[in-house]
């Protein structure tokens, strides 16, 4: 009935003029945004089998259906003229976000009536492997990449680090490269100093910026499988205070891994970005949609300007990023082989072997990750790849008018939206001007 | 005649009555207080301002529970309960234990580093809800005290009588009720099966869920007594007016495979599942399982043989020579790091269940049989399950099944392989369910 409202209002909009086109923009937006949240479509699963098992019944995926095209027609049908700038970038996502859920519905029917098959070892086990991949590489991505691609940019990228991990232990010499750090108290003074380092320097990066503490803490109960670190914001804990959590299993902790730990779970990483996101609207579509090719994209983004915010004056710190996002870089051409172009467990192994050797234990974690989890390694480098694309293409065209941390900050307070459309409305914004 | 009859009649109508007030048993739902506990590390008390003040994070605070109904908060650090200081997730158990429901119960707490002091009135556990399934909670008077089954059965079109099927867990401690986790595996095929007509029994544990106070504790009670509660149990669900008792199948995971047919000698039992369940003497079936732990371990061969030949010589010194395992940890040290396995039940139960022979156990049952053993399953042996096959085939030809479900662990979860299932648990495995519903008889 409201969106029925919003289409007649959106009509006469059209006829009378710029002012009301935001008007009824604004109602057609929020009519599509309740609705959204009354579906509550596709909930986030990491584990693929998960995901296949929270399939709706079909008559559910029907009634979604008939939701999302009546809601394509009317958004495609909405005039932006006279909107704001918040508003275009809304219905842009409102735009992209339909389209996908109608992918998903077709894909999950079809899945219904195959009979609901299980598959064992990931994605190319599915009758209908290459749609189904397509849809989860959007939705942990935001773009359409094919496994080619995928296999391909992994191998460059861990090319590059592989480059850049050599040239540093060229630079180090004999020098011991690594080690533990066994007391606890030193890796929180550490932290803190690189805080405090980090902070000085945040308002050339992002703008001025008043940011809240972050607290590092032991993960508790960590075990050999944990990743390095989290970051639990005072919304998703019960602390009170936004935290990051290390890794210190078996009483130790990588001392390689301070800064870029740091940079990604911290500042100018996922707290900054939680901050922000705090800060701008989070009552409407963007309360709803998290793509993590935009939020892990931006935390492995900024690991690459750790020297700009003072971090890495150890070249060991520097180090220590190059060879955990080795084994990113080697993670997207896995998920890529084994989801899109049906690797067998050996095949992967082998590929991992081939580039990072002599760490069989590693290997054995990361394939079964990979397996279990379609897509979701790929969000931290094909997202940074993206950030670092657009930044370039900006750079080029803006000339001298490009400044970074006007980019940095309008990224961060557009909220954790599908790359493709922040990079639509970002490359917009920046060229109107400040 | 028929006035001679009644004074016969009546002891037996006596009998019955008391039977069915032993089913009628009243077994109270366990105290839920309803919140999610976080011990409270060194790094919170930095982080929380709380100095050293021992007590125990609220982490959250769930919908229905006591502590949503006493008003506490996320973030709430709780210090006393009923009187007693509580410095642990475990020692909020313990002073909870004492309760039940309805019960009034003194708090402290710290919230935002004020103190505050309260009483709350203890709720019970919320009962699993379905809109198709009717869910009931029976209890039953057994050698151990008073048992608890939760029965499932579809809410419409019943038959007058539903055929049962009780399901039997596995050698841990732990409660198959859990009203706030139904996506696990034995809660999801039972109600398969409950969705296709079957009246399905989970035969909790003495000891355990709401019957952890009114029954022998779990780690206290003897095998032979844990089988009898269970036949027990049955044979009082068979005589409710609802339960067709000509129909009854066994469901037994893991142990639970060892204790149908021993069940099935004490009432009578037409049908057997056993999943991932043990086909030899205990200590062979030890022996054999560690090396595929170690192979989903992926452990090199030295090391497994290493493994096999400690533990063997530590499980030796248990079970045959009757040894604590402190006593063996003494003879070796390496055995103290078994102990988890022999302790995990009593002495009397280890004792008895090395003492039985699987295999008379299985030459007695005469109903059907189907042995399921999932792919990822390294904790049970494929191996017991094709000697169970053998020798039940050999004494009942065509009486039993043998059946591999294909990414499987032993918890009925979906896993790859060996070490994909140490790696972590996936969701429930619908192809042990679908083996199960494909070899039950349909019911009309």
């Amino acid at each position: 009935m409201r969106a029925m409202l919003a289409l007649a209002i959106g009509v006469c909009a059209a006829q009378v003029g710029r002012a009301q086109g935001g008007t009824a923009l604004h109602a057609l937006l929020q009519d599509f945004t309740a609705g959204y949240a009354a579906w509550a479509p596709e909930p986030f699963a990491l584990d693929l089998r998960e995901r296949l098992a929270s399939v709706p019944p079909d008559s559910v995926l029907a009634a979604q259906q008939r939701f999302f095209s009546e809601q394509q027609r009317l958004l495609l049908g909405a005039h932006a003229e006279g909107a704001t700038a918040e508003e275009r970038l809304l219905l842009a996502t409102a735009r992209f976000e339909v389209a996908h859920q109608l992918h998903r519905i077709t894909v999950e029917r079809r899945w219904l009536q195959a009979g609901r098959p299980m598959p064992a070892h990931g994605v190319h086990g599915l009758p209908d492997h290459q749609e189904w991949y397509r849809l989860l590489v959007r939705r942990f991505t935001g773009y359409e990449r094919t496994p080619q691609e995928l296999v391909a940019f992994g191998a460059a990228e861990a090319e590059r680090c592989h480059q850049a991990i050599g040239r540093l232990r060229a630079l180090l010499g004999a020098a011991p490269q690594g080690g533990w750090i066994t007391d606890k108290a030193e890796v929180l003074q550490r932290f803190a100093a690189l805080d405090s380092t980090v902070r000085t320097r945040l308002s050339g990066f992002v703008g001025a910026v008043e940011l809240p503490p972050i607290h590092p803490m032991e993960w508790p109960d960590a075990g050999p499988h944990t990743p390095p670190g989290i970051y639990l914001s005072r919304a998703h804990n019960a602390y009170g205070a936004d935290v990051f959590q290390f890794n210190f299993h078996n009483g130790r902790f990588d001392a390689r891994a301070l800064d870029w730990l740091y940079l990604h779970e911290a500042i100018p990483g996922h707290h900054l970005q939680a901050s922000l996101r705090q800060a701008a609207a989070a009552t409407d579509l963007r309360a709803h949609l998290l793509y993590p090719g935009n939020f892990e994209g931006w935390a492995c983004y900024v690991e690459d300007y750790g020297q700009e915010l003072g971090a890495y004056a150890d070249p060991l710190q520097e180090l220590g990023k190059w060879e955990w996002d080795l084994v990113r870089s080697v993670r997207v051409a896995l998920d890529a082989g084994i989801h899109g172009l049906g690797w067998s467990r050996q095949e992967a192994l082998t590929y991992w072997e081939e580039h990072i050797p002599g760490v069989p234990e590693l290997a054995d974690r990361e394939v079964t990750r990979v397996t279990n989890w379609a897509a979701q390694a790929l969000s931290y480098k094909v997202g940074a790849d993206a950030i670092q694309r657009l930044r370039e293409r900006l750079a080029a065209e803006l000339g001298p008018r490009f400044d970074a941390a006007r980019f940095h900050r309008a990224f961060l307070e557009m909220g954790m939206l599908p790359l493709p459309v922040i990079e639509e409305q970002l490359a917009a914004h920046l060229h109107k001007g400040p | 005649m028929r006035h001679r009859s009644l004074p016969f009649l009546l002891p037996a109508l006596l009998m019955l009555l008391g039977a069915n007030a032993c089913t009628g048993q009243q077994l109270p739902r366990r105290v839920f207080l309803g919140i999610r506990m976080e011990r409270v590390t060194d790094d919170l008390r930095r982080i929380m301002g709380v100095g050293a003040t021992p007590g125990v994070l609220v982490a959250e605070v769930l919908p229905g529970g006591s502590g949503e109904a006493a008003g506490w908060q996320r973030g709430d650090l709780l210090t006393e309960l009923g009187g007693q200081p509580v410095a642990s997730p475990d020692e909020v158990l313990v002073a909870l234990a004492q309760h039940q429901s309805g019960s009034t119960l003194a708090y402290r707490l710290l919230r935002d580093r004020k103190p505050l002091a309260g009483s709350m009135t203890l709720r019970g556990w919320p009962e699993e809800r379905y809109p198709d399934l009717r869910v009931e909670y029976t209890a039953h008077a057994t050698v151990n005290g008073v048992q608890r089954a939760i029965l499932t059965r579809p809410r419409t079109r019943q038959p007058d009588k539903a055929p049962l099927v009780a399901f039997i867990g596995g050698i841990g401690c732990y409660s198959l009720d859990s009203p706030l986790d139904t996506a696990r595996s034995e809660v999801q095929l039972l109600n398969a099966l409950s969705r296709m007509g079957y009246a399905c029994a989970r035969l909790e544990k003495p000891g355990m869920g709401d019957a952890a106070r009114s029954s022998t504790a779990c780690g206290e009670v003897s095998f032979m007594h844990e089988m009898t509660g269970y036949a027990e149990m049955i044979a009082q669900l068979k005589r409710r007016a609802d339960i067709d008792s000509s129909s009854v199948t066994i469901i037994g995971h893991s142990m639970g495979g060892v204790f149908a047919p021993l069940v099935a000698q004490r009432t009578p039992v037409q049908r057997i599942v056993a999943y991932g369940t043990i086909g030899s003497n205990f200590l062979e079936h030890l022996l054999k399982t560690r090396r595929t732990i170690g192979e989903a371990y992926g452990w090199d061969a030295e090391r497994t043989d290493a493994f096999i030949k400690d533990f063997g010589e530590c499980a030796a010194w248990y079970f045959a020579d009757r040894l604590s395992s402190a006593q063996a940890a003494a003879r070796k040290p390496v055995c103290a790091e078994y102990a988890g396995i022999f302790d995990v039940r009593a002495r009397a139960y280890n004792d008895e269940l090395y003492a039985l022979s699987i295999p008379a156990a299985w030459k007695g049952f005469r109903g059907r049989t189907l042995l399921l053993w999932g792919e990822a399953d390294y904790i049970a042996a494929r191996h017991d399950h094709e000697l169970l096959r053998g020798l039940i085939e050999a004494a009942h030809p065509g009486s039993v099944t043998f059946q591999v479900v294909p990414d499987a662990d032993h918890g009925m979860h979906q896993a790859d392989d060996f070490k994909a299932a140490v790696a972590g648990s996936g969701p429930y495995q619908q192809l042990v369910g679908r083996a199960v519903t494909e070899w039950m008889p349909r019911v009309r």
